[in-house]
């Protein structure tokens, strides 16, 4: 199957080269024939061109599909790779959080232990601050 | 609440430990954030060859037709070059994913090499602040000394920042084991800028010399709208072949990306390794030749 795809890539962009190769020539054939030619023959030549062009551009795009299709399960891969990376940020910061909030319990431990309601009633706040903010006060 | 005031560690062992853990974990991630950030930059240089495919496309129709067409109508030829060209721009699409894909690979590796990640300094004085103030009940006297208390932070500051690197070294060589899907998708990417990109080029640069044959044969007619573009084609015929170049370069980019990947993964227990280094200087180089050659990107509007 991957190599029945790899091979209808390869001819999708090689057909694409081809039909813009002829395209070429039909405009070769149109400019040399300029004089010749009546309007309506050289808008006929014209039209053949178009349809080889939207020929090039749909078989181009069929490679550039079958392109990404054969990435897609490296594509997953990576993607669970970064999630497992982005993990291990989030549980470094996480470690980094509960030592701010450690200090904030000790804290809290120390002022019960004093039997100072007011310090008693600062550490509680500080505690329930949002833990970025306290850590730089 | 009531401790012993002579702790059950001794000062001399936390102070073994602390030396022996400041000498054992100097990691220094240096060479990941230069594999990352050239990785990054390559990526977004990637990034306008998506739109300059479509581009291509439709300048060598328009091209065609305001120098040939029988009864030219600039808006009515425009839309049908974008219709034409729509397919092209459509699988482009999922290019641009896989791009955006590696990108994102990078940005995770930068982040998880940064420096600043295994620093607790901040966190750990908070937490030394807090104990430094814990008084014995009743007589008010430091429950930690000075001298101890300096010990159990130093330490609280290695065992964080030693698990933090076990953490970062951990993660990053997750990342970089996926080296054949990094292939993979670089290749794909490759793919596109060599049979998709580059071939509209070419097609372009055959049709300018057809065309400029065109417009001599009408020069003795209309020679000051002849002059102007044969001008016009001789600076896009100019610019084509450089927009080809970017597609060597990144090519080339692509292939020291690759050796890197590999080179960061044999190397990853000895950073510092001189092949490394090398390698990585000849990513960065390929990188900055892909950028300098990327000036020449925007394709000339009609």
């Amino acid at each position: 199957m991957a190599q029945l795809t790899e091979l209808a890539k390869d001819q999708s962009y090689a057909i694409a080269d081809s039909l813009a190769q002829a395209s070429s020539l039909v405009l070769e054939l149109r400019i040399r024939e300029r004089e010749t030619l009546v309007p309506d023959e050289r808008a006929l030549l014209e039209q053949y061109e178009d349809h080889l062009d939207q020929m090039v551009s749909l078989f181009r795009a069929y490679g550039i599909y079958l392109t990404a299709e054969g990435a897609e399960q490296a594509r997953g891969d990576i993607e669970g790779a970064i999630a497992k990376g982005k993990q291990q940020l989030k549980r470094i910061a996480d470690v980094k959080a509960a030592i701010g909030a450690a200090a904030k319990l000790v804290d809290l431990g120390a002022a019960i232990l004093s039997r100072d309601p007011f310090a008693i009633g600062e550490a509680a706040a500080s505690l329930r601050a949002k833990p970025k903010k306290d850590d730089q006060a | 609440m009531q401790r012993p005031s002579n702790s059950s560690i001794s000062p001399l062992l936390l102070g073994a430990i602390a030396s022996l853990l400041l000498g054992g974990c100097a990691t220094n991630l240096a060479p990941v954030r230069t594999f990352a950030e050239q990785t990054q930059k390559m990526s977004v240089q990637f990034e306008p060859m998506l739109a300059g495919g479509v581009h291509s496309c439709m300048d060598k129709a328009m091209r065609k037709r305001l120098i040939l067409a029988e009864r030219f109508d600039a808006q009515a030829s425009e839309q049908a070059a974008r219709a034409d060209c729509a397919p092209i721009a459509q699988a482009s699409a999922s290019i641009a994913s896989l791009n955006d894909l590696l990108l994102r690979y990078a940005h995770t590796m930068a982040a998880l090499a940064d420096e600043k990640l295994p620093v607790y300094k901040e966190e750990i004085a908070g937490l030394g602040d807090a104990l430094g103030g814990l008084a014995q009940p009743g007589g008010g006297a430091p429950l930690l000394d000075a001298g101890k208390l300096s010990k159990v932070v130093k330490l609280s500051e290695h065992l964080s920042r030693l698990a933090t690197q076990r953490l970062q070294k951990s993660a990053l060589r997750e990342l970089l084991d996926e080296q054949e899907a990094v292939d993979i998708v670089s290749n794909a990417l490759k793919e596109y800028a060599q049979r998709s990109y580059r071939a509209g080029l070419q097609d372009e640069l055959r049709d300018l010399d057809l065309l400029r044959g065109a417009v001599d044969k009408a020069a003795p007619r209309e020679p000051l709208a002849a002059n102007y573009i044969r001008t016009r084609l001789h600076l896009e015929g100019r610019q084509l072949q450089e927009r080809e170049k970017i597609v060597a370069a990144y090519v080339a980019a692509v292939d020291a990306l690759q050796a890197s990947v590999a080179a960061l993964r044999a190397n990853f227990d000895h950073l510092q390794a001189p092949e490394l280094e090398r390698q990585l200087a000849q990513f960065s180089r390929g990188v900055e030749a892909l950028q300098r050659q990327a000036a020449f990107y925007a394709p000339a509007r009609w």
